[in-house]
């Protein structure tokens, strides 16, 4: 593999609609070498050269945000050309089809749209059956080798997750899981990817080394992709 | 080509799937939690300090940890720091619990909102704070902070979970009082409504209160049997344990048990679950208290207090329904090692995470 570090770094372009705490994010983006630009306008995000997507509080509050500032559809033009995209938690989910978790107080209800990039609903675990939310460390079992996960070990470190909320898999998007995971006899996708789209269910800006090492690789592959867009960006559009 | 030959080989999206083994699952661990008592030494800095029964004032004949001088403020370390190595060392989580009360200054002085923001440039794992989340007066301009408020200043500094302590007692009592009714206005239910119930901790501080058998204890008080080796003074089997307010400075007419149920139904999202007698001794966890906790409630409960050996982790885990442990003496002493810990459960059959 070649080394990043002669390449030009990339910026990333962050999404924080400011519903939550993402100081950890951002402090896990600046230790891995890379200054970021805050995305204010729906302009910024076709100019983008990756995106990270925290999402943070409920569904139903991302989409309103993302709707009311004119994101989503700017969002939905950007994950479709392709580009390095990194969505963490709600920012994986809110890439279904629908969740169930539709009101303010995160309760269920009549399913919501989301980006609806990847197939499938996102649903609640049966609180009968487990303790919800699904809080602490837990493995993966990987479908993919991904490049993204250039330094992570073969030994599937746990990482850590805060959800209520889950996407199954289904054929529809079983080609899209990047890693599984079991909560208590539950099976669900805890990251997805498919071309330069990375989503993760857990939280890699609190999953120790792991999840750091999970960014870093990300990161560093997406500037691969993003110097070989500033060479030759004819055979970029083709290629990626 | 080249340009080609390069996107092969290195860009995000080479990715090939791997056969899946449907059989394989994978599941949660049991997690070890490192706590600093932090509090501001007679100097004003912000040091970590650990307690012998809540009392972290150097007693004369005392030689353990680094200390101030006689009757000084016992000081393991600068906070940050510390919790820089607990993280390298493989703590699951760090929890800061201040432990000294407000007594003057702003809010946005406060010493520990600094220390969360240097504590989250460079540890990667769940950060809680506890002490102080209540409403507060600023003495100086007179102006009133709701618990949500100082809670999302916690927040935005670097924190995930916030712990509420003596408030959450009041509001159970409120709670029962008025027939389980959610008024929305405590603390517990304002910062969940807006972080989530994952964001809200109650921290209990029992202590046990003795008795001879069950009969004669106030029926709401739940009531459990003692080992062997955990009687009393005057050899009662049983105990309840009674909650307490102002870090153990006054006992209420409440158990812990009674406590972590309202906490629980008012949208807590776990419940770290100290004891009194236990704190500081060494000798393990209480796994009465904790059982009956732990069983009383579906929310996580977090051991805490009396971890003195790799064994008193496994043991609470076997023996108890606990979803984590916490310690802080037997590691700011050097006693033990994080990852000896884990081992030593991971010997046990009780899944850790091992990293390195």
């Amino acid at each position: 593999m070649t080394s990043s570090d002669n390449n030009k770094k990339l910026t990333v372009s962050l999404l924080d609609y400011g519903a939550g705490n993402v100081r950890s994010v951002r402090n896990a983006i600046t230790s891995c070498g890379y200054s970021i630009i805050d995305i204010t306008n729906p302009s910024q995000i076709a100019q983008a050269d990756v995106i990270i997507f925290p999402g943070v509080g409920s569904y139903h509050s991302a989409m309103t945000v993302l709707q009311s500032k004119g994101y989503d559809s700017a969002l939905r033009t950007y994950l479709s050309s392709n580009k390095p995209y990194l969505g963490i938690c709600l920012g994986m989910q809110t890439l279904f089809e629908s969740s169930e978790e539709t009101n303010e107080s995160g309760h269920v209800g009549n399913p919501l749209p989301g980006l609806g990039v990847i197939p499938g609903k996102v649903i609640k675990f049966d609180e009968t059956k487990r303790s919800v939310p699904h809080i602490g460390w837990n493995g993966t079992i990987q479908h993919q080798k991904s490049p993204a996960m250039r330094y992570i070990s073969e030994k599937n470190e746990e990482v850590y997750f805060v959800h209520s909320y889950y996407a199954p898999i289904t054929t529809g998007n079983s080609q899209w899981v990047l890693t599984r995971t079991t909560y208590e006899g539950q099976e669900y996708i805890s990251s997805v990817q498919k071309g330069n789209v990375v989503a993760t269910q857990f939280h890699p800006e609190k999953s120790g080394k792991v999840g750091l090492n999970f960014i870093k690789g990300f990161l560093e592959v997406s500037s691969f992709c993003f110097n070989i867009c500033i060479s030759c960006a004819q055979l970029c559009t083709t290629q990626l | 080509m080249s340009c080609i030959q390069s996107v092969e080989d290195g860009t995000l999206s080479q990715t090939t799937p791997i056969p899946v083994n449907p059989s394989m699952h994978t599941q949660l661990v049991k997690r070890v939690v490192v706590a600093l008592d932090v509090r501001s030494n007679d100097a004003g800095d912000l040091v970590v300090t650990k307690g012998d029964q809540y009392d972290v004032r150097e007693k004369d004949d005392d030689a353990a940890g680094t200390t101030t001088g006689r009757g000084g403020v016992r000081n393991l370390g600068k906070p940050v720091q510390l919790a820089a190595r607990y993280y390298d060392e493989g703590a699951d989580e760090i929890a800061f619990l201040n432990i000294s009360s407000f007594r003057q200054g702003v809010i946005e002085d406060m010493p520990m909102l600094q220390v969360l923001e240097e504590a989250s440039k460079c540890i990667f794992v769940p950060l809680t704070v506890g002490g102080g989340i209540r409403s507060y007066t600023d003495p100086e301009s007179g102006k009133v902070y709701s618990a949500l408020e100082v809670a999302s200043r916690y927040f935005r500094a670097g924190a995930d979970k916030v712990s509420i302590g003596s408030d959450a007692v009041i509001a159970a009592e409120d709670y029962y009082k008025s027939g389980n009714t959610k008024t929305g206005e405590t603390s517990i239910e304002t910062i969940s409504t807006v972080y989530g119930v994952q964001a809200v901790v109650i921290s209990i501080d029992p202590k046990r209160v003795y008795v001879t058998s069950p009969e004669g204890v106030d029926k709401k008080h739940t009531v459990v049997e003692l080992d062997e080796s955990q009687k009393g003074p005057n050899g009662e089997g049983y105990c309840w344990y009674q909650c307490t307010v102002k870090g153990g400075r006054e006992t209420r007419d409440i158990c812990a048990v009674s406590v972590a149920k309202a906490a629980e139904a008012l949208g807590a999202g776990e419940i770290m679950l100290n004891c009194i007698d236990m704190d500081g001794q060494c000798n393990g966890f209480d796994h009465a208290l904790m059982g009956a906790v732990s069983s009383a409630v579906t929310i996580p409960v977090i051991a805490s207090s009396g971890a003195g050996k790799e064994g008193h982790f496994s043991d609470v885990f076997q023996k108890t329904n606990v979803q984590a442990a916490l310690a802080a003496g037997m590691f700011h002493r050097k006693e033990v090692e994080i990852m000896s810990v884990k081992k030593h459960m991971e010997e046990c059959k009780i899944r850790a995470r091992i990293i390195g």
